[in-house]
């Protein structure tokens, strides 16, 4: 038998014997050519591939005396390359191979073996060598484990259920401060000091929320140095009060630095992070107590950032 | 002499607040003066 | 002669650079695209400055917002750098 859409074939033999046996002929599907194929629905809108082959193959055997058989079958995808809506996906690989055996028309699954593994997900902030193990379970799926590299550390969190309600733990590692303080494009500053933070991320009714999640950074601690300049000046200029605070932030050798993260579903974030440390340029003897607090929606932060993405890739294209 | 015994008061702390909003509507906020630009009396579209 | 009528006498067009340009040679559509592309600049550079953002992002965005909204049967310019009518 074949089954011909979207410019691809997919062909199968089946046989009668002592029950009914359908096998897939292995073979692949060229998914850039399937998606320019399919009708233009909203949420593809800006999904364009340039590469990816999903790879198929799968066998049933079906004993009507006995009402008992067993299935099999693996899908196999590479390269993944390209849009997808606007996260720009570089080289993603999904394997899923699974068996099932059939006893008095009950399915039974064998084997089950879900991966996930991308080498760069930009979803404004580049995450890379994303690995991730996961079961489907009646349409749930449950990640079994996750983990990727981002802003010079990493995350990861096991046993996390989407769709249904709970909380599960993010663990961020070794995120490097002066990977964050870059998007404040504040030019020359400068700062040293790894972060963790234990997240718990809750999955109520009206979507994710965060409560008091805790961020701390590794001893010794780091330093913190934001040279004067234009950007400091419109910021110090436009705002009462702050001249000082950029004083200090000239040079602040911190030993501590403690904090708290809340998140709202409408992307609201707060963060509040306190540091004990030293300005030698302030005083050289009184400790500095700096506390910042930092209020941003990180949803339209992460999506102004792939807007960001998408001019430069569109003004490359412009100006080849 | 008896010896002193001086308890160095610890140096007050100099605490500094900075509280920062950033507010992400731009590609909106373009986009309506964008709409301006090239509304009828404007006669530049 | 206006930007209105040089466009529908397919004298002008739209760019995807967020400016006009003449498709037709003549001394009129010339001066026409001058003017207009000058104001547009300076619109530009204003909507640029207040959200630090540059020049050119905005004006690509403009050229986007522009082809779009330009009339079929009137000329925009095409990735390829072709006038070709909408």
């Amino acid at each position: 038998w074949q089954l011909a859409s979207l410019r691809q074939v997919i062909e199968g033999s089946y046989a009668w014997q002592q029950g009914l046996s359908v096998k897939l002929i292995p073979g692949y599907l060229y998914l850039p050519d399937m998606l320019a194929a399919a009708p233009k629905y909203k949420a593809l809108a800006k999904t364009a591939l340039t590469q990816g082959k999903l790879h198929y193959q799968g066998k049933l055997f079906y004993d009507f005396q006995r009402q008992s058989g067993q299935a099999s079958g693996q899908l196999q995808l590479r390269e993944l390359t390209g849009l997808i809506n606007d996260f720009a996906i570089q080289n993603g690989q999904l394997s899923m191979v699974h068996e099932y055996k059939i006893e008095q028309n009950q399915l039974k699954t064998l084997k089950e073996k879900n991966q996930l593994a991308i080498d760069e997900l930009n979803i404004g902030v580049p995450v890379s060598v994303i690995k991730s193990d996961w079961l489907l379970r009646q349409g749930d799926i449950k990640v079994s484990q996750f983990n990727g590299f981002l802003l010079g550390g990493s995350v990861s969190l096991s046993d996390f259920e989407p769709f249904k309600l709970g909380m599960t733990k993010v663990h961020f590692a070794g995120i490097q401060l002066a990977a964050l303080m870059d998007y404040g494009q504040l030019p020359g500053a400068q700062a040293t000091g790894l972060l963790d933070a234990s997240i718990p991320l809750l999955n109520e009714t009206d979507g994710f929320h965060i409560y008091d999640g805790q961020i701390s950074a590794r001893a010794p601690g780091g330093k913190i140095t934001i040279p004067p300049s234009d950007a400091v000046q419109s910021i110090t200029s436009t705002n009462k009060g702050v001249e000082f605070v950029f004083k200090v932030l000239e040079n602040l050798s911190y030993s501590q630095l403690n904090g708290k993260l809340n998140y709202k579903p409408s992307g609201e974030t707060d963060i509040k992070v306190s540091l004990v440390g030293r300005s030698p340029q302030i005083s050289a003897t009184r400790p500095i107590e700096f506390n910042y607090s930092h209020q941003e929606n990180l949803l339209q932060l992460l999506r102004s950032l792939r807007f960001a993405n998408e001019l430069e890739r569109s003004l490359e294209e412009k100006y080849k | 002499c008896t010896p002193r015994v001086e308890v160095a008061m610890p140096d007050k702390p100099i605490t500094v607040n900075l509280n920062v909003k950033i507010d992400h509507e731009i590609r909106v906020k373009v986009d309506k003066e964008l709409e301006q630009i090239f509304s009828d009396d404007s006669g530049l579209f | 002669l206006d930007l209105q009528g040089a466009k529908e006498k397919g004298l002008v067009g739209e760019r995807p650079d967020g400016m006009v340009g003449v498709v037709v040679q003549s001394a009129e559509a010339k001066q026409v695209v001058k003017s207009i592309n000058a104001k547009r600049l300076q619109a530009y550079k204003k909507i640029a400055s207040k959200n630090n953002m540059s020049v050119d992002q905005v004006a690509v965005l403009a050229g986007e917002k522009a082809i779009q909204k330009t009339p079929k049967g009137q000329f925009i310019l095409n990735g390829a750098g072709k006038w070709v009518k909408k």
